[in-house]
């Protein structure tokens, strides 16, 4: 399945060509994706993508184009996907051409290698870095924003105290 | 259609290729990583260039791009900061005025944007510098904490200072 290389982010971009019916209901569907959080909350419980987009393209020949950014190999994120979120892949692709359906895993990888299309050049700011590790990062750096304005009042004593407590919270993220 | 999501930005500008051969060879001169153009573009976090295939109006570019600025702000600062690199990518799309005249490569790309119908963020209300500033924190926290274990209150606080945490 083509995805351009990066250690931890990886690229995905699915193009698969859709009914007109099908993009009237996907118009729908990602209208009310937009306003339900149920869709996107289970799709980044993966914790396997940083962003990733829908758009519908075409008007004599409507295409959705999917683009991702997510950690790991291409297969593996396809396998994910399909079990944590198998009604949505049916709802979102459905009407694409072809869609075998979330399971078996195989004939799903294969579907998308065939509407796979790799990106003649891919930039990634934090190439490294999973969404695990982001999120992590960010919840460090506002407890230590919170910990560094409490500090200045604090005495060598209550500061170590402090320090000790905020390291003992953040032990699963660093 | 949604190409905001907290303070996430999508960008996708999709143009008419004339020569795609010649487009093909421009992006595969561009480096890769952190000597990327698009490297010079504050505030991106994921960018692409995609060479489509034919979805019945002939052969496209795709461009998008994953950001934290404004939509005017972002445009501008492609021409600022990676012209050449433009010049010689969208050169190869029809209709392409150039990036020297900055109001009409803005008003180019914004002529082929394409609205994201979802977008979703895992991290939407963190911006680019924000997300590094948490990688950095989260090293230099990690890094600090086992040495910190043997230290008295006073070292604690001057050593916790000098690993750049406070």
């Amino acid at each position: 399945m083509p995805a351009s290389r990066d250690p931890r982010a990886s690229a995905l971009n699915l193009i698969t060509p859709i009914s007109s019916r099908g993009r009237l209901w996907l118009r729908f569907l990602f209208w009310a994706s937009t306003v339900l959080p149920l869709p996107r909350f289970t799709v980044l419980r993966l914790r396997l993508i940083h962003y990733a987009r829908w758009t519908v393209l075409g008007r004599s020949r409507p295409h959705l184009c999917f683009e991702s950014n997510f950690n790991g190999t291409p297969d593996a994120y396809v396998e994910a996907f399909s079990y944590v979120f198998p009604l949505g892949m049916t709802a979102i692709w459905g009407s694409s051409k072809g869609f075998p359906g979330p399971v078996p895993v195989q004939s799903l990888q294969d579907w998308i290698g065939e509407g796979a299309v790799k990106s003649a050049h891919y930039y990634c700011a934090y190439p490294e870095a999973s969404t695990k590790e982001i999120l992590a990062g960010l919840r460090v750096r506002d407890r230590l924003r919170d910990f560094n304005s409490r500090a200045r009042d604090m005495d060598a004593s209550r500061f170590a105290d402090e320090y000790r407590a905020l390291v003992s919270d953040l032990q699963l993220d660093i | 259609m949604s190409d905001a999501c907290g303070q996430s930005r999508a960008l996708t500008v999709l143009t008419p290729v004339k020569d795609e051969g010649s487009l093909r060879a421009a992006l595969g001169r561009i480096p890769d990583e952190e000597r990327s153009p698009l490297a010079r573009l504050p505030g991106t976090h994921f960018g692409r260039w995609v060479v489509m295939p034919d979805l019945g109006d002939g052969p496209q570019l795709l461009f998008s791009a994953t950001h934290d600025k404004s939509d005017e702000d972002y445009l501008q600062q492609i021409a600022a900061h990676m012209a050449d690199e433009a010049d010689e990518i969208w050169g190869q799309c029809e209709g392409y005025p150039g990036a020297a005249d900055r109001g009409a490569f803005v008003d180019y790309l914004k002529q082929h944007r394409v609205r994201t119908n979802l977008f979703v963020s895992a991290y939407p209300r963190a911006t680019l510098d924000e997300v590094l500033e948490g990688l950095d924190l989260r090293r230099r926290l990690g890094d600090f904490a086992p040495r910190a274990q043997s230290m008295d209150p006073e070292q604690l606080r001057a050593e916790f200072g000098k690993a750049g945490l406070a």
